[in-house]
């Protein structure tokens, strides 16, 4: 079994018992990556979570979903029906032992099973209980079902992404668990800077709607503000006469961001004049784009849409001519602000990635493989974070845990295993 | 009485637009004594963004600065001169925590780098955050958000397969890094209190977003393959979509996992005959008739307005909700009965309701004040903070270092 060297990690000797389901994972890993021992409970036979797409090589198989793989590496996991009274005395010495309980399950759930937050600080009045639920632990939405469309449907970040024509559209990848679980491990942190400091424990009471309303950028101050809402137009620049600027470029092997204005703002008449120069440098700017005057010709609030379709059809022509990588490396010398819309073989293959060894290979026992995958989430100075262990196969930590440290005699062990309580 | 998680703790705040500022108001909200440094020569652009008191841009009229800048007071001086780079020295020497997000050079220019700063300050604790990190090749890229969403992979991956790459609504990855951002900064904190040792924390901001966007990541790396956008479908769910209701752009976005959750959506819909066909009986099925489907509900959907649907079929156990627009959020009950928006008392705006955190904390609730005009607490800060008397704080005015 690896030992890990944990010594100068901020969570050092803590402990995280991760009872979540999908809303919940992001908030043990984020955690562990500082360097708690965070154990997760799967129900015997493993997580519903672990049915989630993409699979590794397309084999639907509980150990293979590549979601799973991400969000629970350097977590020990066991199996455990946390419900049955057989396992009450293993859970509690479990909670015992532990700094943090997070969990997922529908608000009250824990305490119709004898472990809500009452119960939990009788075993352990050290421990901090945080719930990662869609709405919160009460009110009148807190029992309604959700999945992430639900989510981010009802945290206001849909209507406003997508065309005007089609329906409001979400994210391609579910974000609003991710959202929920990386906010539970900062406020799961605030209550312990606060129980380090005081003694002083609590019940930390995530919602995953309101983790989407804070996704929403400037949009909720439109309506007590102007009495107006934010539709969804994909980001172009509208202005009041209705002239549309885009946003989203197509080029020769895919697409890039960039908006091309002018008016009062020098940033954006520098982009402007920069992108004419380097496409005159190419002999590709027309006359009328190096006729204008950004000042007082391309005001984005008076330009008639007739001038921003020669401009914008101009540019469109010489993205063409160009690879994103390329239109990335001279927008980058030449300050345009200009993105790349990538996809995951761009970010595998970013030399900027690369450079910062962002990318990390985790060597996988069950899949006998090597999997290339996002490593830590940012650079800590004194206390690095490092991905230590992938994550868990269903059970594997069963012996290590139940047998080795809690110490539970082999024929309970045997008659648990049997009951398919583990 | 409740206390507050963060009393005591001072932050020197250089940062401006989304991901610093939101960061610092995690630890604002809760108590921590903030310093928010900016310039109104040179004023962070959501300062004269939308939304704005009365639809009229101005220094101190934008929500969306204020929404992101709760609970701080602000120093407002010209960084291009030398005695406003030694007044943030001074509140340097004061602060437990310096935050910064410019493109990295700024800081530097302005001898105020980690490197140089913890010279005077050894057990410093300092976040630097911007699009790329502080290294590598495309360290000194100026972008935001909107390009960091592109970058970390997001538009790819969303919108319809007949179409191109789609923006995710605002700047993304801002709202991505500040939780990772802030988990790793309290935890600093901790580790500084146990050991003394305060320390530098470098986030690119795009790679806090790919932590999000794996999935595609990985799909690559392991499957070979691009992942690819489709709507609103998923491969767990059928159907699954945003059905149009009564109403100007009025939507319900409806998810259906299995055969139980089928069964009560058809009778919510009083079992049409179209529904009743045998090749929608397994999720198979379904799967493959989903545009069949997705007509007819819409047909359905559409006579009905979206709040009364959401009840309607979330009695039948169905998941479903409303496309909530930001008015339908101000009005959402569940918001309402969380205190989600408070309204808190500008200088200048008067009262203006806030988004609140997305957590509650019952024994250490936060403790929001509304954000500053630019330089409203500049002599406060100067004198109570810095000692300064007011004689050197008149010379500072007259010699234009104090705007």
């Amino acid at each position: 079994m690896a030992v890990v060297d944990t010594q100068d990690s901020i969570l050092q000797g803590r402990r995280v018992l991760d009872l979540t389901d999908v809303k919940g994972y992001m908030c043990g890993k984020v955690l562990a990556d500082l360097g708690a021992d965070v154990i997760k409970v799967e129900p015997p036979g493993g997580d519903l979570g672990r049915n989630t797409s993409p699979f590794f090589q397309d084999d639907p198989h509980p150990e293979k979903s590549l979601p799973w793989l991400f969000c629970n590496m350097n977590k020990r996991g066991i199996t455990l029906d946390i419900a049955s009274p057989l396992s009450k005395n293993i859970v509690v010495n479990l909670i015992k032992s532990s700094d943090f309980v997070i969990e997922s399950f529908d608000p009250g759930y824990l305490s119709s099973i004898g472990l809500g937050y009452e119960e939990m600080i009788k075993i352990n009045p050290k421990i901090i209980l945080t719930s990662i639920t869609p709405y919160g632990q009460s009110g009148p939405h807190s029992n309604h079902k959700t999945t992430d469309l639900i989510n981010m449907a009802r945290g206001g970040l849909m209507y406003m992404t997508g065309d005007p024509d089609r329906p409001p559209v979400r994210p391609g990848i579910p974000q609003s668990y991710l959202h929920g679980g990386v906010e539970g491990a900062a406020a799961s942190m605030i209550a312990y800077y606060h129980r380090e400091g005081t003694g002083e424990t609590q019940h930390v009471d995530v919602s995953i709607q309101e983790c989407v309303i804070w996704t929403n950028m400037d949009a909720t101050g439109y309506w007590p503000l102007l009495g107006t809402y934010k539709r969804r137009n994909n980001m172009k620049n509208v202005n009041p006469n209705g002239v549309e600027m885009r946003s989203t470029w197509a080029c020769k092997d895919g697409f890039v961001v960039f908006a091309i204005s002018g008016g009062a703002a020098v940033s954006q008449r520098r982009v402007a004049q920069g992108m004419v120069d380097w496409m005159d440098s190419e002999g590709m700017a027309s006359d009328f784009i190096k006729s204008i005057n950004w000042a007082t010709d391309y005001d984005r609030s008076s330009v008639s849409q007739e001038v921003v379709d020669k401009v914008e059809g101009n540019v469109q022509e010489f993205f063409f001519t160009k690879t994103k990588v390329e239109l990335f490396a001279e927008g980058l010398k030449r300050q345009l602000r200009l993105g790349t819309a990538t996809n995951g073989k761009d970010i595998a293959e970013s030399e900027q990635l690369e450079a910062r060894k962002y990318l990390i290979d985790v060597y996988h026992p069950y899949l006998e493989k090597t999997i290339r995958l996002p490593g830590p989430f940012l650079r800590m100075s004194e206390t690095p974070i490092v991905i230590h262990r992938s994550a868990p196969t269903i059970g594997e930590h069963n012996d290590e845990i139940f047998i080795n440290e809690l110490a539970i005699d082999n024929s309970l062990f045997q008659q648990l295993k049997n009951e398919s309580i583990i | 009485m409740t206390s507050k998680v963060f009393e005591g703790i001072k932050i020197a705040d250089f940062a401006w637009i989304g991901v610093g500022p939101i960061t610092v108001k995690y630890l604002a909200d809760h108590g921590a004594t903030v310093v928010h440094i900016e310039s109104a020569t040179r004023p962070d652009s959501l300062r004269l963004g939308q939304p704005a008191l009365n639809g009229v841009p101005g220094i101190n009229n934008s929500q969306f600065f204020a929404n992101f800048n709760s609970s701080k007071y602000s120093l407002s001086m010209d960084m291009s001169k030398p005695e406003s780079i030694e007044i943030a020295k001074k509140l340097v020497l004061w602060a437990d925590i310096v935050a910064e997000s410019y493109t990295p050079k700024a800081m530097k220019n302005w001898g105020l780098d980690y490197e140089s700063l913890r010279e005077i300050k050894p057990d410093l604790i300092m976040f630097s955050t911007c699009q790329q990190g502080q290294t590598g090749p495309h360290a000194l890229f100026a972008g935001a958000g909107n390009t960091g969403g592109g970058i970390a992979g997001f538009y790819t991956i969303t919108g319809w397969p007949d179409r191109g790459p789609t923006y995710v609504y605002g700047a993304y990855t801002d709202f991505v890094s500040p939780r990772f951002l802030t988990a790793a900064l309290v935890g600093a904190l901790d580790y500084r209190r146990r050991t003394g040792i305060g320390q530098y924390i470098d986030q690119s901001q795009i790679e806090a977003g790919i932590q999000f966007s794996a999935v595609s990541v990985m799909e690559y790396t392991v499957n070979g393959r691009i992942f690819q956008r489709q709507g609103n479908r998923s491969n767990e769910h059928a159907p699954h979509g945003a059905y149009q209701c009564e109403g100007d752009d009025r939507w319900i976005a409806i998810a259906i996992s299995n055969d139980e959750e089928w069964k009560s959506l058809v009778e919510a819909m009083g079992s049409p005959v179209w529904a009743s066909d045998k090749k929608f009986l397994s999720f198979e099925g379904r799967k493959q008739y989903e545009d069949e489907i997705d007509m007819n509900i819409s047909e359905w959907t559409s006579k009905f307005e979206p709040w009364s649907l959401q009840e309607k079929l979330q009695s039948s156990n169905i998941p479903a909700g409303i496309v909530a627009n930001t008015k339908d959020l101000h009005e959402d009950p569940q918001l309402v009965h969380r205190n989600h928006f408070r309204v808190l008392n500008h200088s200048t705006m008067g009262d203006v309701p806030y988004d609140g955190p997305s957590f509650r904390l019952p024994k250490t609730p936060d403790n929001q004040f509304a954000a500053p005009s630019i330089g409203e607490h500049t002599d406060m800060v100067l004198s109570d903070i810095l000692g300064m008397d007011s004689d050197e704080i008149e010379v500072l005015k007259e010699n234009g270092i104090l705007q």
